[in-house]
């Protein structure tokens, strides 16, 4: 299960699994968000292909108006697969 | 160790309790375990959508001799598709031109150590092999 919250000065704190069956859920989430945004995946324990896909097509729109989606406390496995997609050059991680 | 799964993008939670179930019992370090239910989801997500209108089921049999995990997930009704042949994803894509499917296989390629694929004129089955080391904790 995922959970899509909002934290301190407009963060977006992910919170459990970003999986398949949590896309269309996420997407209509990441939606909302209009210009740069930090993305907190510090409570976050998984992430596949669905939700690198939500994340990237939020860059690309962002990135269009000059903004980004810049994200931080990924944990080494999400590291590890940031880096398999080539993503890890993509986003701004911190 | 073997369960059959709806058809079903949601069926992915029981998928993750199913693999859990599997590396508590047989102690796979984390980092296995991570690799092991990503892969599975990117197969299992991948016959789900590429086969919808099939009634039968999805099966995953996972077993282990100590050294390897192999993951078979087998499609019961499907056409054959061999993920095998898909050609090289290429991480460097920069964004602008990156479009979205492909991912998935090749993420489950490198989050393994094989993928070979079977087709009996019923039921493809993609057999995964993932080898256990210490640096996967």
């Amino acid at each position: 299960m995922l959970e899509i919250k909002t934290g301190s000065e407009g963060e977006i704190v992910l919170e459990g699994r970003f999986d398949a069956s949590q896309v269309d859920k996420a997407a209509a989430e990441f939606a909302k968000i209009d210009s740069t945004c930090i993305v907190n995946f510090e409570n976050l324990s998984y992430i596949s292909s669905g939700g690198l896909s939500v994340l990237l097509s939020t860059e690309k729109r962002l990135r269009e108006k000059g903004h980004n989606l810049r994200l931080k406390g990924l944990n080494s496995h999400i590291r590890e697969l940031f880096a398999y997609a080539g993503l890890d050059k993509v986003f701004q991680i911190d | 160790m073997e369960r059959a799964f709806k058809r079903d993008v949601v069926q992915v939670r029981d998928l993750f309790a199913f693999i859990s179930d599997f590396a508590r019992e047989h102690g796979l370090a984390e980092g296995a375990a991570f690799a092991l239910n990503v892969a599975i989801e990117e197969l299992f997500v991948n016959m789900v959508r590429h086969n919808p209108e099939s009634g039968g089921d999805i099966t995953v049999d996972l077993s282990t001799d100590g050294r390897a995990v192999t993951a078979r997930i087998t499609d019961c009704d499907a056409e054959p598709f061999d993920p095998t042949s898909v050609g090289p994803f290429d991480p460097a894509t920069p964004i602008e031109k990156r479009q979205p499917g492909g991912l998935g296989i090749h993420l489950a390629r490198s989050l393994t150590d094989d993928m070979t694929h079977e087709y009996d004129g019923t039921k493809s089955t993609i057999v995964l092999t993932k080898i256990l080391r210490t640096e996967d904790a």
